[in-house]
């Protein structure tokens, strides 16, 4: 179990409160072998506590607890803790002058893995991880999306039961951050005992794949909890109704005069400004005459669920990525 | 493979996959070296009547050091940068390891470089011989384990790689031009004898126009040679001590 009990970061001088910047206080328990995705924004400080988790940041308060483990107690402890670890930092932690399997080898020799070991590990990893044939090639021949394959290889090469990624997939196009999740996923399920991920991340859609999200914002946990478990605290399941011109807004302002008014979301709860949203519950009583009114003017609407982005901008009051989010995009098109 | 075997084995691997970088270590002092005995050959001579090229030898071999270990101070900000350095920092290998193999290795190049340049001098100037090239191996290695050290310590708190020009400039550089190998400190003003004597770049230098004869040092042999390897210690503890304490904290 990793127990992190209210961890804080302070940057900037102290005399200069107004341009000093915090984190925290941060307090998580974690179980062992479970994925838990950090979700927010760039500056929300989930690379901050990533950072704090590897060590390469001392907390300005705060206790880290791994298996009992508390690795800032003095130098042994320090180091156990860092035999646990796996870590890819956004910058993929290989030397591109070197080859695949000399990055691997170097990886293997520092990580304290005895050679033999570190070539079993590197053989059955590049296989699995799909660049077996690259392995006598420079790192600087690779593409990106085999690049955070070869630094997730290098990651995992020492088997480490507290496995720590830095938005390992950016840089990547949808299909390589897709084919990557798939890969960490494949990699987590095989490995003989699960390895602790805590995936700091701002894409949704990554964040879905975790057992457990934890929403950041400013420095502090805003949410916490399965991704069902928060999609639900937006709704289980939404009517979307677009809204193109301000005719279509008095028309579905008329079809949606039988809703509850609190279950209409306000436009500050939604990104788009371009929809309506109302939310659904079990048993409707109204949804039927709703459907049938919206579908004789003639709107465009939908039967949706919640994302995390609707989640995050509920904990928070403001989007996530706007963009990244296909929900939040018009496109009556798709609609029924 | 054990890790300060791995790291040390890293660095050289890069090392000889980039040949601009021995280019440039080797060339420019040598460079500099032709230019400066063409222009002040004449001018420049001493008591013991060695040869201006002779008496530059030293502070050359020196230069190419100061060179080698510059570019080995670089690639630990190129690390940073790059990522590797702070994937090395959180594995369990020890930090002073990471700190040693920089040394190690930054130390063996640069060393391997001094000596390329100081061998020739053996064959071309009459007054030297290989006992005396020989003599000044232990002083050279000495100035690449001190300057390394001392240029890993100073990388380690510069964030850009042009931030570490200004470094170079600032110290680095400067030791060198005040170490006493471009001219005979004996007829140098007080003031240039005074930094040159806190100036830890100007022992070895000394030590090594001692072996040449180029020279003849006022201070006792064991305090040339005492400070040559206090400085060399001192580098390395500089680089261990820096790095040992693990990632800068922004």
């Amino acid at each position: 179990m990793l127990e992190l009990s209210g961890i804080t970061r302070v940057y900037g001088r102290a005399r200069d409160k107004a341009r000093t910047k915090q984190i925290g206080p941060v307090s998580l328990i974690i179980e062992r072998g479970s994925f838990v995705a950090l979700l927010g924004p760039n500056g929300s400080g989930k690379s901050t506590l990533l950072r704090i988790l590897s060590l390469s940041e001392t907390p300005s308060s705060g206790r880290i607890r791994w298996v009992g483990i508390d690795p800032h107690e003095c130098r042994a402890s320090h180091r156990t803790y860092r035999s646990a670890l796996g870590v890819a930092f956004q910058s993929p932690g290989l030397d591109r002058l070197l080859t695949v399997r000399e990055n691997l080898v170097l990886a293997g020799a520092i990580s304290e893995l005895k050679p033999e070991a570190a070539r079993d590990r590197i053989s059955s990893l590049s296989t699995r991880l799909g660049f077996a044939d690259r392995l006598d090639d420079r790192v600087s021949t690779l593409s990106g999306g085999l690049i955070r394959r070869v630094d997730l290889c290098r990651a995992m090469l020492a088997s480490p039961s507290l496995l720590l990624l830095d938005e390992p997939t950016a840089g990547l196009d949808l299909l390589a951050r897709d084919e990557f999740m798939k890969l960490l996923s494949r990699e987590r399920d095989s490995a003989d005992s699960r390895p602790t991920t805590i995936m700091a991340t701002h894409m949704i859609d990554e964040a879905e794949g975790a057992d457990r999200v934890v929403m950041m914002h400013r420095g502090k946990v805003v949410a916490d909890g399965s991704p069902e478990e928060l999609r639900d605290r937006v709704a289980k399941r939404r009517l979307r109704v677009w809204i193109r011109t301000e005719s279509d807004r008095t028309l579905a302002a008329r079809c949606l005069a039988a809703v509850p008014q609190q279950l209409i979301q306000k436009e500050a709860e939604t990104t788009a400004t371009n929809a309506i949203y109302v939310r659904l519950h079990e048993g409707c009583a109204w949804l039927a005459g709703v459907i049938s009114s919206l579908s004789a003017t003639g709107l465009s609407f939908e039967l949706s669920t919640p994302t995390l982005g609707d989640a995050y901008l509920l904990a928070t009051g403001e989007s996530l990525v706007p963009t990244a989010d296909p929900s939040h995009e018009f496109s009556p098109e798709a609609s029924s | 493979m054990n890790a300060l075997s791995a790291l040390v084995w890293r660095e050289f691997t890069r090392f000889l996959r980039q040949p601009s970088r021995i280019a440039a270590c080797i060339g420019t002092p040598a460079m500099i070296w032709i230019f400066l005995v063409s222009g002040f050959a004449d001018a420049i001579g001493t008591d013991e009547g060695a040869s201006y090229s002779v008496i530059l030898a030293p502070a050359m071999a020196a230069l190419t050091i100061v060179f080698a270990s510059i570019f080995g101070a670089i690639s630990l900000i190129e690390d940073r940068q790059s990522g590797f350095l702070q994937a090395a920092l959180v594995s369990p290998a020890r930090r002073e390891l990471i700190a040693l193999s920089k040394v190690i290795s930054g130390s063996v190049i640069a060393f391997a470089q001094g000596t390329v340049l100081i061998l020739p001098v053996a064959f071309i100037e009459p007054q030297i011989g290989l006992v005396h090239v020989s003599g000044s191996l232990v002083p050279l290695a000495c100035i690449a384990v001190g300057i390394n050290g001392l240029g890993l310590a100073l990388a380690w708190r510069v964030d850009s790689i042009s931030g570490f020009h200004g470094v170079m400039n600032l110290v680095l550089m400067p030791m060198w031009l005040l170490s006493g190998g471009l001219f005979p400190l004996e007829t140098a003003s007080s003031w240039l004898r005074v930094i040159a004597l806190v100036n830890p770049l100007s022992w070895p230098i000394r030590t090594i126009q001692g072996v040449f004869a180029t020279a003849q040092p006022s201070e006792p042999w064991w305090l040339l040679w005492g400070a040559t390897i206090l400085f060399a210690i001192a580098g390395l503890l500089a680089a261990s001590v820096t790095i040992g304490r693990g990632p800068r904290q922004r």
